[in-house]
């Protein structure tokens, strides 16, 4: 290394010493003292105790809510993910063509990724109410006698889907960056080959923003891994004093965060919730490496 | 480059040792100003729960301590009662003094939150007969008092007399057996031509079937063995009666009716609106809605005994006052609580929230005269006749809440048969309570 070159480092590691620093001592450090906890009881205020694998044994063999918030949370991630995948591609591809007022109707989808999650989820329980809800009146309008949504455990986590599915807004301005690079020669040349308006869908634009696809699924499934807002502010928020907590009903919407939540901040077992975050980590690995393993349909510029 | 340059300059400046001590010595004398002020006036923050009027009064009676206490200065605010105070104690910047619900005292207090008030009430000579019956243990697992109650509830049943005089039924006789209650429920429900529910008689809310547990017969937990005692056959019969109103009025439509009710604290509550004609609530109530529903023709029942020659039970709830570990003045603090739970300011307290105060001495109170005086004399009563108890006190307070209801709605709604579902229970509080107990190190004492 030259002289000049270190000099470099020296800077280029000075400057980023406020990140690096907050990093360690925000981040990483806590992560390090999460690993530590899971094998202690640890009620924050009490020095950890260890008990080496126990908090693992107990969730992994004896939690009877373990496999159900699992359950929850792969439901939410196998339906919901996709769904909004589809429908912000959709909304973008819709919002990539040459209609008028494009710029008013790009705004008027995104818009509601401005408000914030607990407006919308508030916002989502009223639209969700099976009596007076705007979407049951929809549906009775239509001669359809309308699910409880969030009250019936059968509805829930497809109505907490749908909420998920109004604040797509992100991915949509994603995707629309993404086909926005498509080159137009490719259109142009598929035109001349006499290709129709789904080839050009299926054989252009899908591999072209494969990248783009597989970027918003990674994120998307982490997302739904740490999916909690929500749930916690629309299923606490419905009937308290009739019952209505967190999760309900009859457990149904108890996603994995929520569930690791109640037992670091109201059963107050933190070490319990670091080994529960240890092993949802350890899911998400493996869910991810799955997704990077059968990645080939992803494409990339420089391999065409 | 040049503005980076200053930042250096500045940065070394400070490093410099003349400038550095002089300032670090200017600080010192900052804080030794400080230190020098606090000698003279202790301050104190409160964190209570009371928001609107409730809170405002509580105000002024902080107030009232701070003009007579010239070396104390409370400062209060209002908090909702959570994770913050956890986070809080856990960060060492606690308040000096907290407020925390009854369940979530015995759960804080051993796993060390608060500091044991027992040393301070024997001082102030307080002791259980200076309490009304089954105050003096409520909210205590082991032998540490954690907490001193603000002021107490008392729960019975709320009916609507007009309600019962249009079905037939004579509104100054009340049910006063199970079977009467049950029939009752059916004559007052009101269902529209396609099934949905208009309007419930009765349902039991499952987060507070143990109360007719205890009217059955059964109990929760056994103070002595540290066991629960959830799976008995007299739990089971109750619960069996709880789950066949729930199925009587079919749970898809019980749910979809309640999802109609307007907020509790409001004219739209469902009792005052008659979409509920009987239902187990809290004396504050009658508060309520003197406020919300001036015009509601109600009557009380005082819960009903399942067990012959055996009188109704009811629950006791409410919250505590506590003085947090970590706190840095725990005597002024305490001076403080002393006062406020004194009777005559827990007198005047109670009487604007319409509680009970949780000392005999208070209920004579001139404060307290006219509430004493009002419907409260039934819940007063029925406290004094020690009819009124707490849910078993547990280091474990919020997983025993959330598995009984979750287990109580899986019943209600049919997924679970009672007498699978109690055993069930069972085993899943007696297991995290072994579990806790063991890890709070206090197994050894007590086997």
């Amino acid at each position: 290394m030259t002289r000049q070159e270190r000099l470099h480092l020296k800077n280029g590691l000075l400057f980023a010493a406020p990140w690096i620093v907050g990093f360690c001592v925000f981040t990483f450090a806590p992560i390090l003292a999460s690993f530590y906890y899971s094998l202690c009881s640890y009620n924050v205020v009490r020095e950890p105790i260890w008990i080496g694998l126990e908090n693992y044994r107990t969730l992994l063999f004896e939690d009877p809510h373990f496999l159900k918030t699992l359950y929850n949370t792969l439901y939410m991630m196998v339906f919901g993910v996709p769904l909004s995948l589809a429908l912000a591609f959709c909304l973008a591809a819709l919002l990539n063509t040459d209609v008028s007022f494009l710029s008013f109707f790009r705004t008027v989808f995104y818009l509601p990724s401005v408000v914030p999650v607990v407006a919308v989820s508030i916002l989502w329980v009223w639209i969700l109410n099976p009596e007076y809800g705007c979407i049951n009146a929809l549906l009775a309008s239509l001669g359809v006698h309308g699910p409880g949504w969030l009250t019936d455990p059968r509805w829930s986590k497809p109505a907490l889907i749908l909420t998920n599915l109004w604040g797509v807004g992100n991915i949509m301005i994603i995707f629309l960056a993404g086909l926005q690079q498509v080159p137009r020669s490719l259109y142009e040349a598929a035109v001349v080959d006499g290709a129709n308006r789904l080839q050009r869908l299926w054989n252009i634009t899908l591999p072209c923003v494969s990248p783009v696809i597989f970027f918003n699924l990674i994120m998307g499934v982490i997302a739904s891994f740490q999916y909690f807002t929500q749930v916690y502010i629309m299923t606490t928020g419905i009937s308290p004093e009739y019952g209505g907590r967190a999760g309900g009903p009859e457990g149904s919407t108890l996603v994995y965060a929520l569930y690791l939540y109640q037992n670091a901040f109201q059963h107050f077992k933190m070490g319990y919730a670091s080994a529960m975050a240890w092993i949802l980590f350890l899911l998400s690995v493996a869910v991810i490496y799955v997704i990077l393993k059968t990645s080939g349909w992803v494409h990339y510029a420089e391999e065409q | 480059m040049n503005g980076l340059q200053r930042i250096f300059d500045t940065a070394r400046a400070i490093c410099h040792p003349q400038i550095g001590l002089t300032s670090f010595a200017i600080l010192l004398m900052m804080t030794g100003c400080g230190n020098r002020q606090a000698d003279s006036l202790i301050e104190l923050t409160f964190w209570h729960a009371w928001g609107g009027y409730e809170g405002k009064y509580l105000e002024d009676l902080v107030r009232e301590f701070n003009d007579t206490h010239t070396q104390i200065r409370v400062k209060p605010a209002f908090f909702i009662i959570g994770d913050k105070l956890m986070a809080a104690i856990a960060g060492g910047i606690p308040p000096d003094i907290a407020t925390v619900w009854d369940w979530m005292l015995p759960t804080m207090g051993e796993a060390g939150c608060f500091l044991p008030l027992n040393d301070y009430l024997q001082r102030a000579g307080l002791g259980p007969e200076d309490y009304l019956p089954n105050v003096w243990d409520y909210g205590m697992f082991s032998e540490k008092k954690f907490g001193v109650p603000t002021a107490l509830n008392v729960w019975m049943i709320f009916y609507n007399k007009r309600l019962f005089t249009e079905a037939g039924l004579d509104p100054k006789s009340p049910p006063a057996d199970i079977a009467s209650l049950t029939e009752c429920a059916r004559r007052l429900t009101r269902r529209d031509a396609t099934g949905k529910l208009e309007r419930i008689g009765f349902i039991p809310e499952f987060q507070y079937s143990y109360i007719w547990m205890w009217n059955f017969g059964g109990d929760l937990y056994d103070r002595e063995s540290r066991h629960f005692i959830i799976d008995s056959p007299e739990n089971v019969q109750a619960v069996k009666w709880i789950a066949s109103l729930y199925r009587e009025y079919g749970i898809d439509n019980y749910r979809r009716f309640v999802a109609t009710f307007g907020e509790y604290d409001s004219p739209n509550n469902p009792f005052y609106k008659e979409k509920l004609a009987m239902r187990e609530d809290g004396q504050w109530q009658i508060s309520f809605i003197r406020h919300n529903a001036p015009d509601l023709d109600y009557g009380l029942i005082p819960f009903v005994s399942a067990v012959r020659d055996r009188e109704s039970q009811s629950a006791m709830t409410g919250s505590f006052w506590v003085i947090p570990e970590g706190c840095r003045n725990p005597d002024a603090a305490w001076t403080f609580l002393s006062w406020l739970i004194a009777p005559a300011q827990s007198a005047r307290f109670a009487s604007t929230l319409y509680n009970v105060p949780p000392l005999r001495a208070a209920l004579n109170d001139p404060a307290y005269a006219d509430v004493y005086r009002s419907r409260m004399r039934v819940f007063i009563d029925f406290l004094l006749e020690g009819r009124a108890r707490p849910l078993p006190a547990l280091p474990i307070g919020q997983f025993f809440y959330n598995e009984f209801n979750n287990i109580m709605e899986e019943i209600c709604s049919g997924a679970l048969e009672p007498e699978a579902g109690l055993p069930i229970l069972d085993n899943r509080l007696q297991r995290e309570l072994d579990r806790s107990l063991r890890h709070l190190g206090i197994t050894e004492e007590h086997t």
